[in-house]
């Protein structure tokens, strides 16, 4: 197997420099195989989007990359050189964007969108390869649903004559249907014969394709390479070992106490329903007791979110009730902001709960204006301590730290106010697994041992097996794909 | 951090040049603030720049810099104090409609709409004129002409950024709605709304101008830029160097005013990245 003739992709010491100066990614060798496929994984931060970008001539400004690329049979290219990767372009190489929603035009029709440099013929084809129906040729992207959205940008891979692709993180952010259609999708492009070069940080993309190569990398460098099979089933580098003992079917059970705490929240009969629609959900009653997690799931779209706004009263319900402790959080005003201050939210991303031209640590003394300043930065600097958080991220503005870094001075901020419930909105869907372990940790420590409610709102069963007591489940009423 | 200091360094020749430009011409204001900006010549009407009269002469014969640099407090400071008053107005009209709920957004909005639909310089005159002439009146003519935009801009910036994460998270934790309007929305509807201050600032100028025309604001040899343009229309031909100065220095009065409230925003803020 000589490597011209076998070779979809053969990258040769890659070396991409931040604009300090600094290597992000030094020195990177790998090869990839006709009608194979090659998976990258690692820490966020490490890298390993990068190196897609860089395949695609694509790194942000300040960025430069050295290294030869060869694609296919063509000649060696010299990463810095980012015209002439650009001139393969659906050519040689093609790439399958992250989010599908904001990846297509939406002022053109599909078919427009999909034939524009090649037959329509061949794109109706592209489009009943991925079980899209042809009426959707027609249709602008508006009228998609984010999955059939996912299929259309799967189908303009295909549709090209690109032998190799590349997708970034096809599944960051999906839910669990989701995450199933893009595999599914990926897989059909790799039965078609081209060669897949994905980057990932979802165990399941990792694993959804044994036969291929992984590669791992940390801190810039390839850690640990080889067939996925072997490299997940028995990894040697430490690194590798830890993600693989961070995916949440292979966590230790953190709870289910049998032991019944009064209850901080009570919902009985709820449901809600946007005026003139049917109701994202009906009939629900259930119960958060103190140190105990209440896992709500179900797909996207079915209300999961709204679900958690109502709870903590930032939206009205169309009927039920919603009991906080003795109070009802929906009819009384007063008591409502008497208690306020201790049902509060997790959000999904991080970063975006802070302001952005605000120091971290100023925004935490903010709080004194709306908690008890007496013994205020006592008590901070312990909750600092708990959570492991260094002083200095504190001079730092939100988007300068890693994400699971803010998510801990998100949580840093709710532990000030002393709440009794939290509710957790997908707290770790964009974090890579091994931080995504570590939040959800020290979130089910603080419950036992602070005996706080905690609602999490998730879509993964298995987390939400390794750490709720109970689950909620919502059914998806109205959703038609 | 990196990039800020790029952007800092890129941003430095410009910075020079204005800085030049403005000493310049602050010393020439110096020069000319001693030339008497009312005297009149006829038999010296509209003549080209020379040494005597640097920027030429009107049809009048009155030195034409000694009127640019004469006019120039007045002018900036009329145009100024309306700016400031009509964005403060509109700004804090517009916060309140985005935050206060459905019955005080319609009421300030539809009000909005109908100082909009009418053209901003008749609104002026018309209050000008209700109100008796002369600078007060003025003042509050042109300002309620100018409000709306403001409360427009600033109610559609505002309403994106109350929808956003961190002011949710302030809300829960229970900072008062002021606290959250100032420190969350107010940054960002500032950062917006500066270029339409700005802009607003030549706006005004010549409201100003037209104002005086009809008689109810400044009094013709009062010199005043909006004015100096208008009155030398007719001379356009004959006298293009009289006419381009008092444009040239509302063209500079708007771009210094952009140039610093973008500068000030800056300091206060982080630069985009």
């Amino acid at each position: 197997m000589t490597p011209s003739s076998a070779c979809a992709l053969h990258v040769a010491d890659l070396v991409i420099r931040a604009p300090a100066g600094t290597a992000v990614v030094s020195k990177v060798s790998f090869a990839l195989g006709r009608g194979q496929s090659l998976v990258v994984i690692g820490e966020t931060g490490s890298g390993k989007s990068l190196i897609a970008q860089a395949l695609l001539g694509l790194l942000p400004a300040g960025f430069s990359a050295e290294g030869t690329i060869r694609i296919g049979d063509g000649l060696p290219i010299n990463a810095g050189c980012a015209d002439a990767l650009k001139s393969l372009w659906a050519r040689e190489i093609a790439f399958v964007p992250q989010e599908p929603s904001l990846a297509l035009d939406p002022t053109a029709a599909v078919g427009r969108q999909l034939s524009q440099n090649v037959s329509p013929a061949r794109s109706a084809e592209a489009l009943a390869a991925v079980d899209l129906p042809s009426d959707i040729f027609r249709f602008h992207p508006f009228r998609l649903s984010g999955g059939m959205a996912q299929r259309v940008l799967f189908a303009t891979a295909l549709a090209s004559e690109a032998s190799l692709v590349v997708a970034d993180e096809p599944t960051k952010g999906l839910d669990a249907d989701r995450v199933r259609i893009a595999i599914d999708l990926l897989k059909r492009l790799l039965r078609d014969g081209r060669s897949l070069f994905v980057v990932t940080h979802d165990p399941a993309v990792a694993e959804a394709f044994p036969q291929g190569t992984v590669v791992v990398l940390h801190d810039g460098v390839i850690v640990e390479a080889g067939p996925a099979a072997q490299v997940l089933a028995a990894p040697t580098h430490r690194y590798t070992k830890t993600w693989v003992e961070a995916h949440p079917a292979r966590w230790p059970q953190l709870g289910s106490r049998k032991c019944r705490m009064p209850a901080v929240l009570e919902v009985s009969d709820l449901a809600f329903a946007y005026r003139g629609q049917r109701p994202l959900f009906e009939r629900l009653t259930f119960s958060v007791s103190r140190g105990s997690v209440t896992a709500v799931v179900g797909p996207s779209g079915s209300g999961k979110s709204t679900l958690g706004d109502v709870v903590l009263g930032l939206k009205q319900p169309s009927s039920g009730r919603v009991r906080w402790g003795d109070t009802l959080a929906h009819e009384d005003r007063r008591e409502l902001r008497r208690w306020r201050q201790r049902y509060q939210k997790l959000h999904q991303d991080p970063a975006s709960t802070f302001l952005p031209d605000r120091p971290l640590g100023r925004q935490l003394e903010d709080l004194k204006e709306v908690c008890s300043a007496q013994g205020f930065d006592a008590r901070l600097s312990l909750v600092l301590d708990r959570l492991k958080l260094r002083k200095v991220l504190l001079d730092r503005f939100a988007d300068e730290i890693s994400g699971g870094e803010v998510q801990r001075i998100a949580i840093a901020r709710l532990l000030m106010l002393q709440p009794a419930l939290i509710v957790a909105d997908e707290p770790t869907s964009r974090l890579d697994p091994i931080v995504q372990r570590e939040v959800l940790t020290l979130l089910r420590e603080i419950v036992d041992q602070d005996g706080l409610g905690l609602m999490l709102i998730s879509h993964d069963d298995a987390l939400v097996r390794a750490v709720a007591d109970t689950t909620v489940r919502i059914k998806c009423q109205n959703v038609d794909s | 951090m990196m990039a800020s200091t790029k952007t800092w360094t890129a941003r430095r020749p410009t910075r020079m040049a204005g800085i030049l430009i403005c000493g310049l011409l602050i010393v020439a204001a110096w020069a000319a603030l001693t030339l008497d900006p009312l005297s009149q010549d006829l038999m010296k009407a509209l003549e080209p720049p020379s040494l005597a009269h640097p920027l030429g002469t009107d049809h009048l014969g009155r030195d034409v810099l000694a009127r640019v640099v004469h006019a120039a407090p007045r002018s900036l400071g009329i145009a100024l104090v309306c700016v400031t008053g009509a964005a403060g107005l509109g700004i804090a009209l517009g916060l309140v409609a985005a935050y206060a709920g459905r019955l005080a957004d319609i009421c300030i909005m539809r009000l909005c709409d109908l100082l909009l639909a009418l053209p901003g310089i008749l609104l002026a005159l018309l209050l000008a004129g209700f109100l008796g002439g002369g600078i007060i009146p003025m003042l509050i003519g042109i300002k309620v002409a100018l409000w709306p935009q403001f409360t427009r801009m600033s109610r559609s910036v505002a309403l994106g950024v109350l929808n956003e994460p961190h002011v949710e998270a302030a809300r829960l934790a229970g900072f008062p709605a002021h606290t959250i309007l100032l420190r969350h929305v107010l940054p960002p509807v500032l950062r917006q709304t500066v270029c339409l201050a700005s802009l607003g600032t030549g706006a005004a100028v010549m409201s100003i101008s037209a104002l005086g025309f009809l008689g109810l604001g400044l009094k013709p040899p009062t010199p005043e830029w909006g004015s100096m343009t208008s009155e030398l229309i007719p001379y356009l031909a004959d006298a293009p160097v009289q006419m381009a100065a008092p444009c040239v220095a509302i063209f500079l009065t708007v771009l210094t005013v952009s140039v610093l409230g973008e500068f000030v925003l800056a300091r206060r803020t982080r630069l985009p990245r």
